[in-house]
């Protein structure tokens, strides 16, 4: 049976939606879907028990905000985590994943889309020594537009070889290509800059329900 | 419908289309061939407005309108619609969103949901594809089959009225090229409109009954022509005409 603990309250459900919320913690020990909007996250902790399998879709609009999330899984587990922004001020984003024992993953999308904005990403994942087995990733795409920046830090300390691990970062403008094939269907500039930004916020996003809700947010 | 007179082109400093005429009239369906590299691709980005590349020189003439003076996007409410050879993805962005914003942009009003959600739905039919189709990713996680028929979607959505197919043969199986073309050709017999394709192979020449084959060679048009001469070409290569083209630059150079 589930047993999910978010901020002392206990859920039994595969799927929970948290909309306009404060969260400071989530342990999870069973298999569970997380989907959070508009929700404040200023300084989280996840946590996998052994043999769980744990999704998170978490989707903000961020003016200015310091968020801190720290991921921990333990024996035989699973995490994605996936966050989607856009930022129209400022956003510091610090991400620790920890193994906390063997034959885990920890997969860290992150996918932020700055207007005119400034956000600095670090993310820190260790593989301690003897916990073998595991697997970690770092994905991190970033769109930058009206001058937006990005500073992205995707860092691995790793002390075993028993591991797989991959981190990459990519930061660019809107693509040319897609602008132009959206374009040649017949819509404006303006619209085209507005679908793809868009279209790249929700991709991550593995809940139907959830991408809904980010439509009619960003629309 | 469009005429094409004289036009220079060059993309990094390097001319691809030089001197390149094309006419082409209401109906028509007009091939173009030659060998990998000589423009013809080149072509289809220039009549779609590609800023990428540079016309230094002549004019494309659309409907009695200054072609080279259009955005991308009015280009494409005037009814011309490019089919690429690998019809990009756009994650997160599917077909019935981009659909219904085109059409509300090229109509000027908000296109109902009713009438647009039925239409999908005949034409996804037409096409024999799944209704999941209309939600789906534009071309995400498409096979190369997939993506032209998906593009098909969208030419049967928008009604263009001037159709540019490059290379649509491309990674298609015998059976997807048969779907594909008929395609095309039921779309032409119940709306006007003309097709300029550019294709390696006579055999989708034929099936698209293709009424003017233009060889280019030195990023112009050298040699016209119909049916005849896309079989010509089949059996003999280009060879010929880029001799004529060699002697041709030679003799300009002396």
């Amino acid at each position: 049976m589930n047993k999910i603990n978010i901020d002392n309250i206990m859920y039994t459900d595969e799927i929970i939606l948290l909309e306009n919320k404060s969260i400071r913690k989530i342990k999870v020990s069973g298999k569970c879907q997380i989907d959070i909007i508009n929700s404040k996250v200023n300084e989280l902790i996840i946590e996998a028990d052994d043999n769980s399998s744990l999704l998170i879709n978490y989707f903000n609009i961020i003016n200015k905000q310091y968020s801190k999330i720290d991921i921990k899984v333990k024996n035989k587990s699973s995490v994605i985590f996936n966050h989607s922004f856009k930022v129209l001020d400022k956003y510091n984003l610090d991400i620790k994943t920890d193994f906390l024992g063997k034959e885990s993953s920890i997969t860290v999308n992150l996918s932020g889309l700055n207007d005119g904005a400034k956000t600095i990403v670090d993310v820190k994942g260790y593989v301690k020594k003897n916990k073998n087995n595991n697997v970690l990733d770092e994905n991190m795409r970033f769109i930058n537009i009206n001058n937006g920046t990005v500073m992205s830090n995707p860092n691995m300390y790793i002390d075993t070889s028993l591991v797989i691990a991959n981190h990459n970062t990519a930061i660019g403008g809107v693509s040319s290509n897609e602008l132009f094939y959206l374009m040649s269907k017949g819509l404006s500039k303006e619209e085209s800059v507005k679908l793809i930004c868009n279209g790249f916020l929700i991709n991550k996003i593995l809940s139907d329900e959830l991408r809904i809700k980010v439509k009619e947010v960003l629309n | 419908m469009l005429k094409i007179s004289n036009l220079s082109v060059q993309i990094d400093k390097k001319k691809v289309l030089n001197g390149f005429n094309l006419n082409i009239s209401l109906g028509e369906v007009h091939a173009i061939m030659g060998p990998n590299g000589i423009g013809k691709s080149t072509i289809c980005k220039v009549i779609m407005g590609d800023s990428n590349y540079i016309v230094s020189s002549g004019t494309i003439i659309y409907n009695g309108e200054d072609l080279l003076k259009m955005d991308v996007t009015t280009r494409a409410k005037k009814g011309i619609f490019l089919l690429n050879q690998t019809p990009i993805e756009i994650p997160g962005v599917s077909n019935a969103e981009m659909l219904r914003m085109a059409l509300s942009e090229k109509e000027g009003k908000l296109v109902s949901i009713f009438d647009f959600n039925k239409k999908m739905e005949e034409t996804c039919q037409k096409l024999n594809l799944p209704k999941s189709f209309i939600h789906r990713g534009i071309n995400e996680g498409m096979s190369g089959g997939e993506r032209k028929k998906n593009e098909l979607l969208h030419m049967w959505m928008l009604e263009p009225k001037f159709i540019i197919l490059d290379e649509v043969d491309s990674g298609l199986d015998v059976d997807s090229l048969k779907i594909v073309c008929d395609n095309i050709n039921e779309y032409r017999k119940t709306h006007k409109c003309s097709i300029l394709l550019v294709s390696h192979h006579a055999n989708i020449l034929k099936m698209l009954d293709v009424s003017d084959v233009h060889i280019m060679a030195n990023g112009k048009i050298v040699k016209s022509g119909d049916l005849s001469l896309a079989l010509e070409i089949e059996n003999n290569g280009y060879s010929a005409y880029s001799k004529a083209n060699e002697v041709s630059e030679v003799l300009i150079n002396e």
